[in-house]
């Protein structure tokens, strides 16, 4: 579980959703898995050391902001950091740009694809805009005349 | 001697035990298919559903269960009873006796394993015989089967002695119909007399135990309910430990002769068996998604509790609740809790 | 080569063979149902697969689940390219000469394309039946809508319709005190009563001087919901109470009621939207012999020269899709019954040299060219929810406008911008990539966006034209050998007229409701047309209809009015292709219909035989 960590907290501050909601997609192991095998060793470890630092920041803003400058504003941590918002997001892995890939190199597993079956039906985006997943996770008979969810969940 | 009114009531609260008994079996069902961890194709070339028979097994054993606990409260009714479902006291917690004897099968919340998936069976085991309960004593019954071949006793005695309308008293309108509850393991119908309060019991026994109320079907008889395509609980949880189907001509007895029934029992999620919120105080995550899985089964039953008493259009309400429960229960039992890697799970606790 | 005769040979595993298949085979009947198509589907395994497809697929298209086969291609609504004069768009599995791309597609698979319908079951109105005598317009019907009405009933009580006769009765249909829908309705969504209070009271001024109050109708649906407990009669006969009809696979036993799944375009997961998988089923139960053989992929019908009368059926059985391996099989019946399509049993026929006297076949293809208008609300509206759309505004079905431009359905949708703008991908990419959002913000205003997205659907009527045809050239031809449908289509200008009307009216809706349009028409679009300046992008419907079709006499039509092929005595063509005109209803409904009273022709026909 330890190892899981330094992800899940770059995670968190990615997406927006609190670790026991990650871990409950049941996807996270194979999410950081898909991260590796893109960034690679030397940028995960930075990606995951950015992720502690924002968990050890108390403000959210100056710990938003930190992110900012030093993952998602940065040529090599920032277009996997992107992806990995929109792995969570979508199950779904979007592929480095060229200009990532002329600096780092192609990766075997940086392919568009979704994960799995599992990875299509946790994207949270369905949780986000007060769904469900189509296709899976019904909300039951006459649930979509119901009142729309309320503004936001948390 | 007794009078109408001193049966009447202990009818009515054999009815009671009825719906504690149904509604007992439904968190252990629920919780051990919710832990299954993949369902689907393993293998894309020889593509053979794995663990997804099972899922669609006790999902359908549990949805039958909610047509019983549903016919049970018909039954109550029409007998003038009320149903309780709206006070802890009315709601089994975990582990549990089945049975209001303490005795025989028990409850538990534990992942799908071969050992609960045996103590499902057990659950759904019909009687050797009818003794326990051979002295009219149906709060001695060890088995659902015993129960029920109890109360359809005093039922019928009752009928015999007494008009129809003098024993179904109840408020017609408060029955529940197939217009409020249709689509998940069968059709509920109103209980409006003797006939139809003792085509509701025997419907619960069948699909369960699969023994009639006459006796038990005996070794070489054929499967209960095989020729409908849906055999009796008892044989479903036979077919999952076993990894067959029954075929049509299969006899009691005997193993299952159909085709393979996948299961991987190591597909599973590592769920701490019986779950409560209170022992993930230190994990204020989970402990406020534990909370929030029980607030969901509370209003659950609160909603069910209004059905059943007056309000049979509220059924309707539970569809989107029981599913809220299981997307809630999956969740919570894929994050790990402690360094082994085990996992919450759905407490069930019905908290006010 | 012939091995057993049956009494009817259908090609075609789709709810019109089905139903025939069922229909002959309660009268003990031998029927062979020969598919194209691999697999079978109707297992809770294979079927559990398409699913599996579906949500791996990246391009979440109706044809998504289904095996991509070459042996038996079907068309995809990806393939649509630009057509430059004279060079025909081979991309795809048609070939389209333009001048404009046909957009739909269909799926060659055990149980035809309907697995991923959307269930619309929306009757059509006693004037479309009748344009040309009202309007000036199309054709008029052999038959009129009173004819066709018990036979509308029976569809319904076949598919298992869930409706509410109350909603569904203007335009001049009428439902008899005695007959319901065979379930209760599928309750409107929040958008669409969002929508029916927004429109109230409204009165839009239309082409010729005509006005229309706007009023939302919820859709008659072949999905599961509760069936209705009391007894009905059904075209002319007193029925039992609906038994709905279940999944198929070894759970099934029980009917499932909608789950909300929100996938019924392009599967159902729990199969409580109809598909012809249940029907097929109760073909088996009856107590004549149904056999089906999939891959089979019928070449060639064979005819009596002499007497016009059809002697066999050869067909490419092949072992393994996409393996360009197969042997040549020869089965013969009684009857004939092609129930493929309107495309594919254009080309069987074509290829077969069928149906040549009247020059119609494969003639007048039509489909309701689809489209969208969508934007962002006001409020929160609560999209991503239940089946694909519950409701419509039927106003602008029918009117005196209708002989100056096209009749249009104004679809409620349900899905936000799922079809318009591939959303929410398309959300969750434009606020990561774009808008540079992470966190909580991104969280909260994907919620805020998403949940203020409406569309709604523009369907318009599409005439019959003699030039918008299926021909065959042996140029094209698939895996198999066999020919690949070319395709000439045209979106005519009373077609774009009535969507331009169609496109002022929903623009002073969103004015009225204050909704934010939000649609945009892409010139490079393949389906970018214009009239008079203004343009538009429209799509298909999968209705592809019209190239067959019934009629009174053998110079104005392919066959009689129960699908007889005028020109050979034991051949029936059945399926959308009969229609004459589409109007502004999804087809299968009326395809339904006409196929219950095309069963009656062929027990007849086959009457007498032991």
């Amino acid at each position: 579980m330890a190892e899981m960590d330094g992800f899940l907290a770059l995670s968190v501050a990615l997406t927006g959703y609190n670790r026991a909601a990650l871990w409950a997609t049941g996807c996270a192991p194979a999410y950081r898995r898909q991260l590796a095998e893109v960034a690679g060793p030397a940028l995960l470890e930075r990606l995951e050391a950015a992720g502690f630092s924002h968990a050890a920041t108390p403000a959210r803003g100056p710990a938003d902001a930190l992110l900012r400058q030093t993952v998602l504003a940065d040529p090599d941590l920032g277009p996997p950091a992107r992806s990995l918002i929109q792995l969570w997001y979508l199950g779904q892995w979007t592929p480095m740009p060229a200009d990532w890939v002329r600096r780092n190199g192609a990766k075997l597993a940086d392919t568009a694809r979704i994960i799995s079956t599992r990875a299509y039906r946790e994207g949270l985006v369905w949780d986000a805009i007060g769904a469900h997943p189509m296709g899976a996770k019904p909300q039951g008979f006459g649930a979509w005349a119901e009142e729309p969810p309320v503004e936001s969940a948390r | 001697m007794t009078c109408l009114v001193d049966d009447r009531e202990e009818l009515k609260s054999l009815m009671a035990d009825a719906i504690r008994i149904e509604l007992s079996t439904i968190p252990p069902y629920a919780t051990a298919a919710y832990t299954i961890s993949e369902a689907g194709q393993y293998d894309r070339i020889a593509p053979a559903g794995v663990n997804a028979e099972p899922l669609e097994v006790i999902r359908q054993v549990m949805l039958e269960e909610m047509l019983h606990l549903t016919l049970a409260a018909n039954i109550l009714n029409a007998l003038g009873g009320r149903v309780v479902l709206n006070e802890a006291g009315a709601i089994p917690s975990y582990p549990c006796h089945i049975l209001p004897s303490g005795k025989g099968p028990i409850a538990s919340l534990r992942r799908f394993t071969k050992a609960q998936i045996h103590a499902f069976r057990e659950i759904e085991r019909a009687p050797e015989n009818f003794d326990k309960v051979k002295d009219g004593d149906c709060r001695k019954a060890e088995t659902i089967g015993g129960f029920y071949y109890c109360v359809k006793k005093k039922l019928e005695a009752l009928c015999r002695k007494y008009p129809s309308r003098e024993v179904f008293t109840g408020d017609p309108s408060w029955q529940i119909g197939p217009e409020h509850y249709w689509g998940a393991g069968g059709a509920v119908f109103p209980v409006t007399g003797q006939a139809s309060a003792l085509r509701a019991l025997d419907i619960i026994v069948e699909e369960g135990e699969g023994a009639d109320l006459g006796g038990r079907a005996g070794d070489g008889d054929l499967i209960p309910g095989i020729e409908e395509e849906d055999v009796a609980h008892f044989f479903k949880f036979n077919e999952i430990l076993l990894s067959r189907y029954y075929r049509p001509d299969d006899r009691i007895g005997a193993p299952p002769t159909g085709g393979d029934l996948i299961v991987d029992w190591s597909a599973v999620h590592p769920m701490r068996d019986d779950p409560k919120a209170e022992d993930y105080a230190h994990l204020p995550e989970v402990h406020a998604r534990m909370l929030e899985f029980d607030a969901l089964y509370t209003s659950f039953l609160m909603t069910l509790h209004d059905a059943f008493n007056g309000a049979p259009e509220r059924l309707r309400e539970t569809v989107s609740s029981m599913m809220k429960l299981r997307h809630t229960a999956m969740a919570l039992v894929r994050i790990p809790v402690n360094e082994a890697g085990e996992t919450a799970g759905p407490g069930w606790t019905f908290r006010v | 080569m012939s091995d057993v005769h049956y009494d009817a040979v259908i090609v075609g595993a789709g709810i019109s063979g089905a139903l025939i298949a069922k229909h002959l085979a309660a009268e003990g009947r031998s029927v062979l149902i020969l598919e194209a198509g691999a697999d079978q589907g109707d297992t809770a395994a294979t079927y559990r697969d398409y699913l599996t497809t579906y949500q791996l697929a990246g391009a979440k298209t109706p044809n998504a689940p289904y095996p991509q086969n070459p042996s038996a291609p079907s068309p995809s609504v990806m393939d649509v390219g630009p057509i430059e004069p004279g060079r025909p768009d081979t991309a795809g599995y048609f070939v389209q000469n333009g001048p404009n791309p046909f957009r739909s597609n269909y799926t060659r698979v055990m149980g035809g394309t309907m697995m991923h319908w959307l269930g619309t079951c929306l009757r059509m109105q006693p004037n479309d039946f009748r344009t040309r005598s009202a309007f000036d317009r199309g054709v008029d019907w052999p038959i009129s809508y009173d004819d066709l009405a018990p036979y509308y009933e029976r569809a319904e009580w076949e598919i298992g319709v869930a409706g509410d006769k109350a909603d569904n009765d203007f335009h001049g249909v009428s439902f008899p005190d005695d007959y319901d829908y065979p379930m209760e309705p599928i309750p409107k969504s929040f958008s669409d009563r969002w929508f029916e209070e927004g429109v109230r009271g409204m009165n839009v001024r239309l082409a010729g001087g005509a006005e229309a109050a706007l009023a939302v109708s919820s859709t008659p649906q072949g999905r599961n919901s509760t069936p209705r407990p009391g007894r009905y009669v059904v075209g002319g006969e007193k029925v039992p109470p609906y038994d709905a009809a279940g999944a198929t696979g070894p759970y099934a036993f029980q009917g499932q009621r909608c789950e909300g799944n929100s996938s019924c375009v392009p599967i159902c997961p729990i199969q409580a939207k109809y598909n012809a998988l249940k029907t097929l089923g109760q073909a088996k139960r009856q107590k004549g012999r149904v056999e089906v053989r999939s891959q089979s992929v019928v070449s060639r019908v064979e005819t009596d020269g002499a007497t016009g009368r059809v002697t066999g059926v050869i067909y490419k059985r092949y072992e393994f899709p996409g393996a360009p391996v197969w042997e040549m099989k020869r089965v013969t019946g009684d009857v004939y019954v092609l129930a493929t399509n309107a495309i594919e049993n254009a080309k069987l026929a074509l290829a077969s040299g069928l149906c040549s006297s009247s020059g119609l076949l494969g003639r007048n293809l039509m489909d309701h060219p689809y489209v969208m208008f969508w934007g962002s609300a006001p409020r929160m509206v609560g999209p991503f929810r239940g089946p694909g759309s519950t409701a419509s505004i039927p106003s602008l079905r029918d009117g005196s406008f209708r002989s100056e431009v096209a009749a249009v359905r104004l679809e409620l949708a349900n899905w936000g911008w799922n079809f318009a703008a591939n959303a929410p991908y398309s959300d969750v990419e434009r606020m990561v990539e774009g808008e540079n959002l992470f966190g909580p913000a991104l969280r909260d205003k994907l919620r805020h966006d998403v949940q203020r997205q409406v569309r709604i659907g523009i369907m318009p009527e599409q005439l019959p034209s003699l030039s918008n045809r299926v021909t065959l050239d042996p140029a094209y031809r698939d895996a198999l050998g066999e020919p690949r449908p070319v395709i000439d289509y045209a979106v005519d200008e009373y077609s774009r007229a009535g969507i331009l009307q169609a496109l002022d009216v929903t623009a002073e809706i969103f004015q009225r409701m204050g909704v934010e349009n939000r649609t945009t028409f892409n010139t490079a679009d393949p389906g970018y047309v214009s009239l008079a300046g203004r343009g538009f992008v429209y799509f298909g419907a999968g209705h592809n209809a019209g190239t067959h079709r019934i009629g009174l006499t053998p110079r104005d039509s392919v066959t009689n009015v129960e699908g007889r092929a005028w020109d050979h005595d034991n051949l029936w063509l059945v399926g959308c292709g009969a229609m004459p005109s589409i109007a502004t209803s999804n087809p299968t409904l009326t395809m339904t219909a006409l196929v219950l009273k095309a069963a009656e022709g062929l027990s007849r026909a086959l009457e007498g035989k032991a």
